[in-house]
């Protein structure tokens, strides 16, 4: 079987007699919306836009994702059909021929538009005097991109009309394919953010919802294009997309197996999307619901029950399009076995049952800890002061993980007792450790008030008033090479200094900036009459009641195309008595104010 | 030749087809009757490849048929549910099976089409049902394969195109030995034009026989006999499926060959003897009481 053959015999034919809407929805779409786009905004980019920001645009990409979604479905939706399946399965062409000349056709289909829309735009730019290597090189990554985009939507539609036997459900698993995990993922975000103490909701979960189909990753792919992996996340989109394509021939040739009226070729899959929607369609209504479901357990209860028994009934009919599948123990089972997940899934997060949110790892599996804090206090003018400590190593895990352990102890006491704690003021400390095995987890705990310690010691306050911590908290001040180091980094470096001050009425603040890594110097200047100021204090910590005002040191670094990156932030605290950085501030910054000295 | 040995096909829990063996040789007309929901359309599209079986084999020319494009080039099916590509018009349709069945003839067919009546650029979505029903069995006739499987091909057809059909089957049988399987449930028109056949019922072959042995295995018989004695001892001697009597007439089902029952019976002195061959309708309604399967066990009685 030669690709001639092929051609002349099946290819050719079929885009003849089956694809040629496609071929004209693919010019329309990419001269209609590509070629008028740039035509119209034209002017536009003359003047301002970088020319690798000419097609970066996600507009085209998701029109052809859509019209891969679209000729997916229509070119394998005869399987829903028993007429159809008679037709074309009866003729005498292989499985494997017959599915990989229908997607074949499907692709050379809409590349004429694709490509008739890159030689235009080429002539236009041209013409307009945008023209360079840089335009080719975005116009072709364009092209590729929308043929990327076309064939993800188009192998995702292929593999769930494949899986299904009618239109609705084919929807429904399509849903439950982009969607599913993602809000499977913000549900247990929510329920996580909602229900647990310590544990913090993060996007990890959404750092992974890119790579489960290749339409989610086409978000990650596009977005790739500025953040420099570009070439890693399109080899992992056609990864995902030969992997989805796979799947969509394995499941091809099981189909042969079933009658054409069967839900799926494959029914054990049927149940298995059966239990999977119950579970995140109840994860995403009690998250919806949560107003309902945090007033009273009575509540709670019957909204969840009238969730289940309503999306019972929805999903079921979508499957199976009838009322007496309902009654069936199969449905009933594999229905209530993703109800009893979500239920698992409940107590897990709701009572903590299996101790996630109270775990302290064992200090020697821990390899270090970094500790990040924000902390505010009143100081000796009774003025609330507020001091953030971002990513900070601390050497001593023991300590930390006896600091949380108490933290966590504290807690649960002041929970049992039913003690309001609305009023006190509160810092928040996130722990994060680095496991020995490469693992990283993350707690954060809160600490109120030094009487729920009944005078006991506080671990948090010796943690974080300790020298320990302030070295490791501010390098700038105390490894004197530190802004070396920045001297050295090709590009430009940018200092900002912020400086609030409080006059006990009104807050004011200035900002001034060194744009200049020459100016290094001056801040170095600073940094050494701080670093006078403290070594004559002798017990001055970060949050010392002492403390009377911040002075904020951002270090930029800015790439090749100008873009900043790599800011790192210092809060340095002044106390009342550190006269030679004062003076260096007045000297500095001419609308500093002097009016707390007084 | 196709041949099916111990063919079995389930969808999940429903046997649709169980131990099914038979044969069909070169140049003959295979009927294929069975009662509604025995399996017919799914034997044939498991013949055809449509459908993998569950187990057993189901082969043309020694050939397995599922997956194999040199098997099913052999044969082409007609459903009884027709599909045409949206567009399609009888010529768009013969240049698509030319690219898949090579030896389609597609001059013999627009010669067809035109002794027909039809119009081979006109759309076939807006033909008719009988015509769409010509469009393709004209199209299984020029695709030159040979083997040809109709699924209840002649519904929808008029009696004049129907007749004309009948014979352009015959006349291609004839010219180049092509096989023809016919699915149908108008059995006068299979007792017309099938060689052989075969009775699906509930998933299994009850009857599979040649049309002629067939017809002379089943006899209808009236006769009286001369005294209550010699009818007691000759009924003994015939194999009976049915027993009718009103007063000294006897109407009797006889299974045996022909020729042997009219010798018992001409053995014997009789008032009256009348035997009559049973149509196919006949038969496959006598064959399918005998199992079970008649009008009191819809009827209630």
């Amino acid at each position: 079987m030669t690709f001639k053959h092929l051609w002349e015999n099946r290819l050719y034919n079929q885009i003849k007699l089956q694809t040629m809407w496609l071929v004209w929805l693919s010019f329309i779409a990419a001269c209609g919306l590509g070629f008028l786009f740039h035509l119209v905004f034209l002017p536009v980019y003359s003047a301002h836009i970088r020319e690798d920001e000419l097609f970066r645009h996600g507009g085209l990409m998701v029109v052809y994702c859509g019209i891969g979604l679209l000729a997916g479905c229509s070119r394998f939706l005869y399987l829903h059909s028993q007429k159809k399946v008679d037709f074309y399965h009866s003729q005498p062409v292989s499985i494997m021929e017959r599915f990989w000349v229908n997607v074949a056709t499907d692709i050379l289909s809409i590349l004429p538009g694709i490509i008739v829309n890159v030689f235009v735009d080429m002539i236009v730019f041209r013409v307009n005097g945008i023209f360079s290597r840089e335009v080719i090189i975005e116009l072709i990554l364009a092209m590729g991109f929308s043929v990327l985009a076309f064939s993800s939507g188009y192998v995702m539609a292929v593999l769930c009309t494949i899986l299904t036997n009618h239109l609705i459900y084919t929807g429904l698993f399509f849903c439950l394919v982009i969607w599913g995990p993602f809000m499977l993922a913000v549900s247990l975000d929510d329920m996580i953010a909602r229900s647990m103490k310590h544990i913090k909701s993060s996007t990890n979960f959404l750092d992974y919802f890119g790579y489960i189909n290749p339409i989610n990753h086409l978000a990650v792919t596009r977005s790739s294009l500025d953040n420099g992996d570009f070439i890693k996340e399109i080899l992992w989109q056609l990864f995902l997309i030969m992997v989805t394509v796979a799947l969509a021939y394995v499941a091809f040739t099981f189909r042969n197996m079933e009658r054409t009226s069967l839900a799926t070729p494959i029914v054990w899959l049927k149940h298995v999307i059966r239990g999977f929607s119950m579970v995140v369609l109840i994860c995403f209504t009690q998250a919806l619901g949560y107003y309902t479901i945090s007033s009273n357990f009575a509540n709670s209860i019957l909204y969840i029950s009238i969730c289940c028994i309503l999306l019972y009934v929805i999903v079921n009919y979508i499957i199976e399009l009838n009322f007496k599948c309902m009654i069936q123990k199969v449905t009933f089972f594999t229905s209530l076995a993703g109800v009893l997940l979500y239920l698992c899934i409940f107590f897990v997060c709701n009572y903590d049952l299996l101790g996630i949110d109270r775990y302290v790892p064992n200090p020697e599996k821990v390899k270090t800890v970094t500790l990040s804090v924000t902390q505010e206090w009143k100081n000796h003018n009774s003025v609330m002061q507020t001091l953030t400590c971002n990513e900070v190593e601390y050497k001593d895990v023991g300590a930390v993980c006896k600091m949380a352990k108490k933290m966590i102890a504290v807690d649960d006491e002041y929970e049992e007792e039913g003690i309001n704690r609305y009023g006190f003021g509160e810092d928040v400390i996130d722990v994060t450790y680095h496991m020995k095995n490469g693992k990283m987890i993350t707690r954060s705990y809160t600490y109120y008030n030094e009487e729920m310690y009944n005078g006991n010691e506080v671990p948090y306050l010796a943690i974080v008033n300790s020298k320990e911590f302030m070295e490791s908290a501010l390098p700038i001040v105390f490894d004197s090479s530190y802004l070396e180091t920045w001297k050295k980094k090709e590009g430009k470096i940018k200092l900002e200094m912020l400086v609030y001050q409080e006059d006990g009425t009104d807050i004011t603040d200035s900002e001034f900036t060194i744009n200049d890594k020459n100016n290094l110097e001056e801040v170095q200047k600073l940094l050494a009459a701080y670093r006078e100021d403290l070594n004559a204090q002798g017990d001055f910590s970060l949050y010392h009641p002492d403390v009377e005002n911040t002075v904020s040191i951002y270090i930029e670094q800015s790439d090749k195309k100008g873009e900043w990156e790599d800011r790192i932030h210092f809060e340095i605290p002044i106390g009342q008595n550190f006269t030679n950085t004062l003076a260096f501030l007045k000297e500095y910054i001419p609308q500093y104010s002097t009016s707390f000295n007084g | 030749m196709i041949e099916i040995k111990e063919l079995n096909k389930n969808f999940g829990k429903d046997q649709i087809l169980s131990d099914i063996n038979f044969t069909i040789k070169d140049g003959e007309v295979f009927g294929l009757i069975g009662t509604n929901g025995a399996g017919k359309s799914t034997l044939l599209r498991t013949i055809t490849g449509i459908y993998k079986p569950n187990s057993g084999t189901v082969t043309v020319d020694g050939l397995p048929v599922y997956d194999n494009p040199k098997a099913k080039q052999l044969f082409f099916f007609l459903p009884d549910d027709l599909y045409f590509s949206q567009g399609m018009t009888p010529k768009s349709l013969a240049t698509y099976y030319k690219g898949i069945y090579p030896a389609f003839d597609i001059e013999k067919y627009m010669k067809l089409l035109d002794q027909f009546h039809l119009n081979p650029k006109k759309r076939i979505s807006t033909y008719s049902k009988g015509m769409k029903r010509q469009v393709a069995i004209l199209a299984g006739i020029c695709a030159n394969t040979k083997y040809v499987l109709l699924d209840e091909s002649f519904d929808g057809l008029d009696p004049v195109i129907r007749k004309a059909v009948k014979q352009l089957l015959v006349r291609e049988m004839d010219e180049r030995g092509m096989t023809t399987i016919i699915t149908s449930h108008n059995l006068r028109e299979q007792e017309d034009i099938c060689d052989h056949i075969g009775v699906l019922h509930q998933s299994k072959i009850v009857l599979s026989k040649d049309m002629v042995a067939l017809k002379c295995s089943v006899q209808n018989v009236e006769v009286c006999f001369a005294s209550d004695a010699e009818a007691e001892q000759t009924l003994a001697k015939l194999c009976i499926k049915k027993q009718k009597q009103k007063g000294p007439l006897y109407l009797l089902t006889v299974e045996g060959d022909r020729e042997e029952v009219m010798e018992i019976l001409h053995s014997v002195d009789t008032t009256y003897l009348d035997v009559q061959s049973l149509s196919l309708e006949d038969i496959f309604i006598k064959e399918m009481e005998a199992i079970g399967y008649d009008i009191q066990t819809f009827m209630g009685e």
